[in-house]
């Protein structure tokens, strides 16, 4: 137990974590599965395919560089947490905290 | 054929193949019953004809309205989770490291959210469009071919053949399907071009 308020930090990373971890699960294949092929679109349609397409990638590429970037800061905001707990165990160890 | 969760050559419901056997029929009804006015089944043959590869099933813009309407959400939802552990976390932690990581979520990845939830509620509404513009094309062609063929029927019972009976009823026929087909694909496509 320790008298830092690293609750609230160490929520919020897992919290991030688990967003990113459902970003790889299943926001990304499931954008990667709206494909529409070009039978989907009418004949005097013929300049959409390419149009859905690109907003469909830029999408997913969108979501797949924040799942990264998620799982990044979620395991950081972990790590601080843990280093500022550990900061306080090792000065508790060296002395007594008064009453 | 394709690994898409949207599309695929077996639907449950009406596949595009079933509507164009459907547009087949009556195109073929239609050019038989102005058979008497010599070119008009050519006419009626051209106009099915383009009518049919601009006929597709609606069936994958629905779902992919639906799809893309819940992306949306999800990423709406993930970007108030983040501000919220933002808040949650500045309440508690303030150095520099603080607020570098407050100012990368609020500045990279909160706009980021944000805009992906935007792009996919913009697909959505496309979705909706080509939605409504296949199925106006396709309700408006088959209402107006059945008056044609009612009206073609109507003429052949009430006395003798006449043909310039017969062409008004495939010149208004062919204007109106031309009409309605350009109309609502201009449409999608002005839609499309500015949600792009």
């Amino acid at each position: 137990m320790t008298s830092l308020e690293t609750e609230a930090m160490r929520k919020a990373g897992q919290a991030i974590s688990a967003d990113a971890k459902s970003f790889a699960d299943t926001v990304l294949p499931k954008v990667a599965s709206l494909t529409l092929p070009r039978d989907a679109f009418p004949m005097f349609a013929w300049n959409l395919p390419d149009d859905y397409e690109r907003v469909r990638q830029g999408v997913g590429d969108v979501a797949a560089a924040l799942q990264k970037t998620m799982d990044s800061i979620g395991t950081a905001l972990t790590t601080i947490a843990t280093h500022y707990e550990e900061q306080e165990r090792v000065r508790g160890e060296n002395f007594t905290y008064q009453d | 054929m394709s690994d898409s969760s949207l599309y695929s050559d077996r639907l449950d419901g009406e596949t595009t193949e079933n509507l164009w056997v459907f547009v087949g029929i009556l195109g073929t009804a239609l050019a038989a019953a102005v058979w008497p006015t010599g070119g008009g089944p050519a006419v009626v043959a051209g106009l099915t004809a383009l009518v049919e590869v601009n006929i597709r099933t609606p069936d994958p813009w629905d779902k992919g309205s639906e799809a893309w309407n819940d992306m949306s959400d999800v990423f709406e939802q993930c970007k108030a989770r983040l501000t919220r552990a933002r808040g949650d976390v500045d309440t508690y932690w303030a150095d520099q490291g603080a607020e570098a990581f407050k100012a990368f979520l609020e500045t990279r990845i909160e706009p980021a959210l944000d805009a992906i939830a935007q792009a996919a509620s913009n697909v959505r509404n496309m979705c909706d469009d080509m939605w409504w513009g296949l199925t106006t094309n396709l309700v408006s062609y088959l209402s107006v071919t059945g008056a044609a063929l009612v009206a073609a029927g109507v003429a052949y019972l009430s006395g003798p053949y006449t043909p310039a009976v017969q062409w008004t009823i495939v010149g208004a026929w062919a204007a109106f399907a031309i009409t309605t087909l350009t109309a609502v694909l201009t449409f999608v496509q002005q839609v499309w071009t500015a949600g792009r």
